[in-house]
């Protein structure tokens, strides 16, 4: 079997299982819903079909239990239980692994006889139907009958609109032009005006109408709605509705010219075989013969051409997608990236030469580059709601394992992030919400004795926040214990008992790599690995991640995650002839460096009447030369830590499009990327984060204080 | 002035509706009356109602049947090409107003 039929398979077969998850969370919810338990029943039966079509026969064995199931409930000879949906849920997973397995000739293993066993007499437990013919349970190749289609798109009508506004329409007030828009905004508008009966100026009275209109109109709406819109004209101007044959996809092709021409009244059928017979363009020879008019065989033309158009419309569907690897698109988001740099080559080009023509095509091209990249990244976002509904799955599951009750709410679905973005960010998700479950919520008697819900609710919200999405999961359940923290990190030796902390930076310590304050280390979370990796991989993401907690009333841990990795707005600096671009988001301010500055022996600046410390950059990466006099001090801000990074130049900002760092350079501390200058230099671009890590406790603490 | 012996340009600006349709139709007779080849720039108009539209191709007909021509200069603005898409007289702009004068169906023909 073709293994590209497979991939495809593979990829619909996710979605459907992810679709099945999402129905059968809801059947819990609402057990009576029959259309839920449809719905279940045709997704795992289009995976039966598709499986056994494909080869992956196995999986569409161990399907066909789970559907017998499924079918005995939609017919009603069973009821929905929550022993069900936890089987259904096991199989769903099972299933998966199965395709994911891909070897239809090995055994199923226990795990999978045993819930094919459990369906089996779930099965049996039905109420029996009369006359029901058994399956046999192997389906060679199982056959789709009733594939379930997606919902049937909304049917299309096409009217034939030919309107004649009274000679004093305008008289009225009536503007006339404005009704086409109105038609135009129920669907698909051709219209043809007639413009024949215009007088003459001389014979003309400005304020009376001469033209009329066919127009043809493809819609979803009714004829009433169609109707309404002439509301206020109707009565004194001509107008003439009529409904086309319903377009199909199947239907045996385009109309005919000449049958459009007979069905407008326009054209007899005897004249039309006439002219059928002289072989020529049929349009001209009825022109020619003074049996239409050209304005009628326009319209008519016109008419044609739109219920072809609305046919293809109608078969592609009305809001039609592809399905595009996501290689493909990495690789022009790439070719994009060289683009802008090659842009950016162009526009310094353009003004050292300072031609004007130059110029201006140049600028234009700038234009266009941005609408391109911002195109190009925008196919790469994905809503955030299909992780979402995962970490449903995931609470449903941990809840009824640590016996608590909880709700998920989900905020913010429809944000959209880079698809590399959202794929990352999941464990770390998984991570927080299950630490919220574990250590947040507390159980439903103490919720009671506390005077809380016996529910407890987790919140996970997502919202655009400039060039960032903001990512929260929040608890009601009994805040973090600071006393505990702070003796946990003592014992662990990751703080000194005599240090004193900022409320804030003793809730950090939790991501401190070891840390883990749980009294009992339980299967889900506990085992003190979890929060510190949450940080790395947010940090490496470009994120930051903060925690916020009330005594009592809950604790929430907020993400912040740039929307893209691919470009970002940089800031390029010079050191000795070394080009580097720290990213923009997290530059606070530039300010001259004075020797005072730099040599009092410190590493210590003042900035807006605090001490920072402060890095020279030229010092951190070893670049040679001597340093110049005049320099600059950029401060950055990293995670609400100020620190200055000592350079020669501060050049200007910078669309930085970041390239990895090849393997030779993979280890280099303090570099995240690199990227190509507008004049084909290379610069390295800054990871702030690690350079702030490399400052040393003791200019940390005088700071703060 | 020799009729037909000069080539008269007309700007018109703002808004034509139904208001300004009496004012128009004399403006274009008057002008035709001295010639029948009439420039229109068109450049300054933000909208043509049906009125206006009617009194240029009943104006394009008259200079065209006493053998001169009416033709359209200038751009035809974005806006003005917008409100006439939906009834079928324009393509969406912004275009050169000899390209609008193009794609108004049957424009500069002489009305039977």
């Amino acid at each position: 079997m073709n293994e590209k039929f497979k991939e495809t398979f593979r990829e619909e077969a996710e979605e459907l299982l992810g679709h099945l998850e999402d129905i059968l969370l809801e059947l819990e919810e609402r057990p009576g819903d029959l259309e839920l338990v449809n719905a279940a029943f045709r997704a795992i039966h289009t995976i039966k079909g598709s499986a056994g079509m494909f080869g992956f026969e196995k999986a569409g064995r161990f399907t066909h239990d789970l559907e017998s199931v499924l079918d005995a409930c939609r017919s009603g000879r069973k009821d929905v239980d929550k022993h069900l949906i936890d089987l259904s849920l096991r199989a769903r997973d099972k299933i998966k692994a199965l395709i994911a397995e891909d070897d239809s000739s090995a055994q199923f293993d226990a795990e999978a006889l045993a819930l094919m066993e459990e369906f089996r007499d779930s099965a049996a437990e039905a109420k029996p139907v009369e006359q029901r013919i058994e399956e046999p349970p192997a389906p060679k190749s199982a056959t789709v009958k009733e594939a379930p289609r997606a919902k049937t798109k909304e049917a299309l009508r096409s009217y034939r609109i030919h309107f004649e506004p009274a000679r004093d329409v305008f008289h009225n007030g009536t503007r006339v032009l404005k009704l086409f828009d109105e038609l135009a905004a129920l669907g698909q508008l051709s219209s043809i005006p007639d413009v024949s009966r215009v007088p003459p100026l001389e014979s003309l009275d400005p304020e009376s109408c001469y033209v009329s209109w066919n127009s043809i109109l493809t819609t979803s709406a009714d004829i009433d709605a169609v109707k309404d819109v002439f509301i206020f004209v109707e009565s004194d101007s001509k107008l003439r509705i009529d409904q086309l044959d319903t377009i199909d996809g199947d239907d045996s092709g385009p109309r005919k010219l000449g049958e459009i021409l007979v069905d407008r009244g326009v054209v007899k059928p005897e004249d039309l075989g006439e002219a059928l017979r002289s072989q020529r363009r049929l349009g001209e020879v009825l022109v020619e013969r003074k049996v239409v008019t050209d304005s009628e065989l326009q319209s008519a033309l016109v008419e044609q051409a739109h219920l072809k158009q609305a046919q293809e419309r109608q078969s592609e569907g009305p809001s039609s997608s592809i399905r595009v690897s996501s290689d493909k698109l990495d690789q022009l988001v790439d070719l994009v990236g060289e683009l802008v740099t090659m842009q950016a080559r162009l526009l310094r080009t353009s003004t050292d030469i300072a031609d004007t023509g130059l110029s201006s095509i140049a600028e234009q091209l700038d234009r266009l580059v941005a609408q391109l990249r911002d195109n190009a990244m925008s196919m790469r976002m994905l809503p955030i709601g299909s992780t979402f509904n995962k970490f449903r799955r995931v609470v449903r599951d941990l809840s009824s394992e640590l016996g608590k009750d909880v709700d998920l709410v989900t905020v913010g679905a429809e944000t959209e992030l880079d698809k590399t973005v959202i794929e990352r960010l999941n464990d770390p998700l998984v991570h927080i919400i299950r630490n919220s479950l574990d250590h947040g919520l507390e159980s439903p008697a103490d919720r009671t004795a506390a005077g809380k819900p016996s529910t407890g609710t987790v919140r996970l919200a997502a919202e655009h926040s400039g060039a960032n999405v903001v990512i929260s999961v929040s608890d009601d359940g009994r805040g973090m214990n600071l006393t505990a923290i702070k003796a946990k990190a003592v014992e662990r030796g990751i703080l000194s008992p005599q240090d004193q902390l900022s409320e804030a930076d003793a809730l950090m310590l939790i991501f401190r790599p070891g840390f883990s304050t749980a009294q009992n280390v339980t299967s889900v979370s506990g085992r003190g690995v979890g929060m510190d990796v949450v940080k790395r991989e947010i940090d490496s993401l470009g994120g930051s991640v903060s925690v916020e907690s009330k005594a009592g009333a809950g604790s929430s841990i907020v993400l912040k995650i740039p929307l893209t990795l691919a470009i970002i707005e940089g800031l390029l600096i010079r050191v000795a002839d070394e080009y580097f671009v720290l990213p923009l988001s997290v530059v606070e301010a530039c300010m001259e460096a004075t020797s005072s500055d730099t040599s009092n022996g410190t590493h210590l600046v003042r900035y807006r009447d605090d001490m920072i410390p402060f890095i020279d950059l030229k010092e951190y990466f070893a670049v040679p030369g001597a340093a110049p006099d005049g320099r600059q001090i950029v401060v950055v801000n990293v995670h609400d830590n100020r620190i200055g990074l000592v350079v020669d130049a501060v050049i200007g900002d910078n669309q930085t499009v970041i390239k990895p760092l090849g393997r030779m350079f993979r280890d280099a501390v303090g570099l995240s990327g690199a990227t190509i200058l507008g004049d084909g230099r290379v610069a390295l671009i800054v990871d702030c984060m690690k350079i702030a890590d490399s400052i040393p406790e003791r200019e940390q603490k005088a700071r703060a204080s | 002035m020799q009729p037909g012996s000069i080539k008269k340009t007309i700007s018109l600006a703002g808004s034509y509706t139904i208001d300004r349709a009496g004012e128009l139709a004399r403006e274009l007779s008057e002008a035709l009356a001295h010639s029948p080849d009439l420039e229109l720039d068109i450049s300054g108009v933000v909208e043509f109602g049906l009125s206006a539209l009617q009194i240029l191709y009943a104006a394009a007909s008259s200079a065209a049947s006493h053998g001169g021509s009416l033709k359209l200069v200038g751009t035809a603005q974005a806006s003005l090409c917008d409100n006439l898409v939906a009834s079928g007289f324009a393509p969406t702009g912004p275009l050169s107003a000899g390209e609008f004068a193009a794609r108004l169906p049957g424009f500069g023909k002489v009305a039977q």
